[in-house]
């Protein structure tokens, strides 16, 4: 047999595999979007107790901005960072993630200006560091992931001291946002598209949901049944309805 | 040894180095400076046409041993040197393997401007979309013949302006460069002295889409990306002086005695794991002298003073996560001179296994030779395959 026929042989039989399908998670259906004036968005947390809901929202050029539900800019700061990729609103304190600069800044909400600035030294790649933080009310830490390549999670306390180091499981590709919710530590993935329910206390995924956006890169849920999740490529901010862990 | 034995014993070797992990970013308040690399060998084997007997093509070979250097200090400034010590080690001051150079990139871009960023220096032209997708995302060992850099360069030392709008989903570029392509490097321009002038401009639709071939994010909608180029410079020597040595190319194409015009688009698009990519370029050359080789000695009124040089490539591509593995198969077509009987026609495909990502993939490439343009490019095989394993410190 030549060899361009072993060549064609391998690719039919390559291709059939596709047929196989194991058990796929629920893919989750938006109700509605709209354009959101930060360009480059990649996280987004929402204010407390405002109705309709109001969120801050990072760029990648570097600056936070204060965002109205429809996408407008309240306010927005200068670059105050290379390269912002995560955000958490904690007991009144605003917190921004710089991967790029391994950094943690915390930001005065009555003006966006930074009060502290700390440093969490992280070797991996470039454009591969710290990609969300979250509160852990379970384990009472802060959590910081990089984004992949691996994804690795680190526990800081109260004071912000890191305290313990662990690794993700391997099968997700990336993290590009954390949040807590319903008692549960919350993931998405940008490059598996997903959003992944966790166990807080061990990291383990319990449940996962696909999520039909290009480049997710942020999300929050609103405690009245929705679910927000952010579109770095397009620009958009995405609803879904999402209460009590499941999708409806 | 049997040729399918010697294939199993390539394959296992080049299996045995994959497991080990190195990565460097370094930074204070205003510089991050990431370092990383890659290393990638094969086996190349040919199967030759009846007659022939040299195998020297039948042989490992050292690919990529390629230090990477990428930084930025604050928001307005990036530059990146890019090396490959395999390539300097193969000796230099011979012809140029336009797509195994040595040096790779060496520029710096200042973005400090509000609509538009400058880059200077060395790196890949703005010319085709497949040159600029990095060959460390492909699941192939080699580009497609038309655009590896024998008919056209690929990098040039020169200043690039570009500028992104509708959230990044167009881009346009402009540029000026030696015009030597590759061989820049050696030092001073031809005697023309004159410089190249390039152009693109792309389009990207849902969102802009990345410089990647494989839609290893598996798109949960179409997505689509359409590019356009052109290409101009006048190379006419003056009376008595001759190009330097080695720059036309493996061809005689790529800088010509004369004006050399070059235009194409390419499309790609991807959704659900599956991806499409097409290109097509033509150059039109016309050299100063009327006696010009290029005009296979067709006389004045045969050739009306021009040569047509081009050809187009297509290629679909399937990711599977799940199998954590890449299928392709490409078809080329080129003219190499119109003016010569014949084209030369490919088809091949690649698999990729990826033992983590991209950053270690065991790669085979398959080529088959459907037709040669003898009287410029005769082939000596007709069948290729090349096995080998792809690591990236990074």
């Amino acid at each position: 047999m030549s060899m361009m026929r072993l060549g064609l042989l391998a690719l039919v039989t390559s291709f059939s595999f596709t047929v196989v399908q194991g058990q796929r998670p629920v893919t989750l259906k938006h109700t509605s979007h709209v354009n959101v004036a930060v360009n480059e968005p990649s996280d987004l947390v929402q204010i407390p107790g405002t109705v309709p809901p109001r969120f801050y929202v990072v760029s990648d050029n570097g600056y936070v901005a204060e965002m109205h539900a429809d996408g407008s800019i309240k306010r927005r700061t200068e670059g105050i960072a290379f390269d912002l990729e995560g955000a958490l609103f904690h007991e009144g304190e605003l917190m921004v993630v710089d991967e790029r600069a391994r950094r943690i800044l915390w930001l005065d909400t009555t003006d966006l200006s930074v009060k502290r600035r700390l440093t969490y030294p992280y070797g991996g790649g470039r454009n591969k560091g710290y990609e969300a933080l979250v509160w852990n009310a379970a384990k009472e830490r802060f959590v910081l992931l990089t984004e992949r390549d691996p994804v690795y999670i680190v526990e800081l306390d109260r004071e912000y001291r890191v305290v313990n180091e662990l690794d993700f499981d391997r099968s997700i590709r990336d993290i590009s946002s954390a949040t807590w919710h319903d008692g549960h530590l919350w993931l998405l993935s940008d490059m598996d598209r997903m959003v992944m329910k966790c166990d807080p206390l061990t990291y383990r995924i319990l449940d996962s949901w696909v999520v039909p956006v290009i480049n997710p890169e942020g999300f929050a849920f609103d405690g009245q049944g929705k679910l927000y999740i952010l579109s770095d490529d397009r620009q958009r901010l995405y609803t879904f309805p999402f209460s009590d862990g499941r999708a409806e | 040894m049997a040729v399918r034995n010697k294939l199993l014993l390539a394959c296992a070797a080049l299996f045995a180095a994959s497991q080990a992990s190195a990565q460097v970013t370094i930074g204070d308040g205003d510089h991050v400076m990431e370092i990383t690399g890659a290393i990638s060998t094969y086996y190349n084997q040919r199967f030759l046409k009846e007659g022939e007997v040299n195998r020297r093509k039948d042989r490992f070979r050292l690919r990529d041993a390629q230090l990477q250097i990428e930084g930025r200090y604050r928001n307005s400034i990036e530059y990146e040197l890019q090396f490959d010590v395999a390539d300097f080690s193969q000796g230099a001051g011979g012809a140029v393997d336009p797509e195994n150079v040595g040096l790779m990139d060496a520029y710096v871009t200042f973005k400090g401007l509000q609509f538009v960023e400058i880059t200077a220096g060395y790196t890949k032209l703005p010319y085709g979309r497949s040159s600029q997708v990095p060959f460390i995302y492909s699941p192939y060992w080699q580009r497609a013949e038309l655009v590896r850099g024998d008919i056209f360069s690929r990098r040039d030392v020169g200043v690039m302006l570009s500028s992104s709008f509708w959230k990044q989903r167009a881009t346009v570029y402009g540029g000026v460069y030696t015009g030597l392509g590759e061989l820049s490097l050696r030092g001073d321009n031809d005697p023309s002295g004159q410089p190249e002038y390039l152009g693109r401009v792309e389009v990207a639709y849902p969102s802009r889409y990345r410089k990647r071939d494989i839609d290893d994010r598996v798109s949960p909608v179409p997505m689509f990306a359409l590019g356009a180029n052109a290409r101009y410079t006048d190379k006419s020597q003056p009376d008595g002086a001759i190009l330097p040595a080695f720059a036309a190319g493996e061809y005689g194409v790529k800088v010509i005695d004369g004006k050399r015009t070059g235009v194409g688009v390419d499309a790609t698009a991807q959704y659900k794991g599956f991806s499409a990519q097409f290109e097509a370029h033509r150059l039109r050359l016309e050299p100063r002298n009327p006696n010009s080789a290029l005009f296979q000695g067709r006389t004045p009124d045969q050739h009306e003073g021009y040569v047509d040089v081009g050809g187009f490539f297509g290629q679909l591509n399937w990711f599977s996560k799940k199998y954590k593995s890449i299928l392709s198969v490409r078809y080329e077509e080129l003219n190499l001179n119109d003016l010569a009987p014949g084209l030369q026609q490919r088809i091949g495909g690649a698999y990729a296994y990826q033992f983590r990502n991209f950053d270690c993939m065991l790669k085979v490439q398959y080529w088959h030779i459907l037709e040669e343009e003898a009287s410029i490019d005769p082939l000596r095989w007709n069948e290729q395959v090349r096995i080998g394993i792809q690591y990236l410190f990074k």
